[in-house]
């Protein structure tokens, strides 16, 4: 298999299985992470976890080689309530704790690094329901090789 | 043999260099709200019409897509997305594209002031 498309192929795979795969994490939000992978559907469960593709440019050399990805994803917990801590806090500190800072080799091929660029947070008010987003745009490096 | 320093600049550059430095970030700032303005999300165009620029001191400049609590509040939705709606982001990916041009705006704006 050849990856060409990287945010596809090698970081959002590496970004589901993260934060899927995480006992803690599962159990705050019942096992729902959703992403463009799986898009949001209306009348979806709260809490859930969110990631998306935000950006993406090729680091490319002057032969117009790509040597390595850089993206950017928003990745972030949506809870109900009128409150940043709680269950929207643990949510967004497993999620740093899970991806922030990380360095791994993919398999069967493909590394990554991960960090934070800044901290998403905001409120938001439907049918008199409020809901709290928080969590992190996070620079995700990557490289096929 | 050392070198010895007959003349030398540094004084007119240290001078010149906040001064060519502060007019590329506010000039950058300028550009990339005029960029953002034309590519953000056009519902009732209110989000583009409220996207600006300021200068918020020495060297430091900010753009404004929609104002917290006011006009185009919710930008934020769109770009990071809500409880039943994905992401949508347009301002990441604008910012992230400009970085080759604010980078060479920056290296024109040193090689200048090392020319005052």
């Amino acid at each position: 298999m050849v990856v060409q498309i990287e945010t596809v192929e090698l970081i959002e795979p590496w970004l589901y299985a993260t934060l899927h795969g995480d006992t803690a994490l599962s159990t705050l939000v019942d096992g729902r992470v959703t992403s463009t992978l799986n898009p949001l559907s209306e009348g979806v469960t709260v809490p859930f976890v969110y990631f998306g593709f935000a950006s993406h440019r090729d680091v490319t050399n002057n032969a117009g080689l790509t040597l390595d990805n850089e993206a950017f994803y928003n990745i972030k917990g949506v809870s109900v309530g009128n409150t940043y801590t709680g269950t929207a806090l643990a949510i967004a500190k497993r999620i740093n704790e899970l991806v922030q800072g990380q360095n791994v080799t993919l398999t069967p091929f493909g590394s990554l690094t991960c960090a934070r660029q800044q901290i998403i947070q905001y409120p938001e008010v439907i049918a008199g329901v409020e809901y709290r987003h928080l969590g992190g745009l996070y620079k995700i490096r990557c490289s096929k090789d | 043999m050392g070198w010895r320093v007959k003349k030398n600049r540094f004084g007119e550059i240290a001078k010149a260099l906040p001064r060519d430095v502060d007019k590329a970030v506010n000039d950058s700032a300028d550009r990339l709200a005029l960029l953002l303005s034309a590519v953000v999300w056009r519902r009732t165009g209110v989000i583009s019409r409220v996207t600006t620029s300021r200068s918020k001191g020495p060297m430091h400049a900010e753009v404004a897509v929609g104002w917290y609590l006011g006009k185009g509040f919710y930008s934020g939705f769109q770009e990071f997305g809500t409880s039943r709606q994905g992401a949508r982001p347009i301002v990441v990916p604008t910012a992230q594209g400009f970085v080759p041009e604010y980078v060479s705006a920056m290296r024109t704006a040193v090689a200048n002031a090392c020319k005052a």
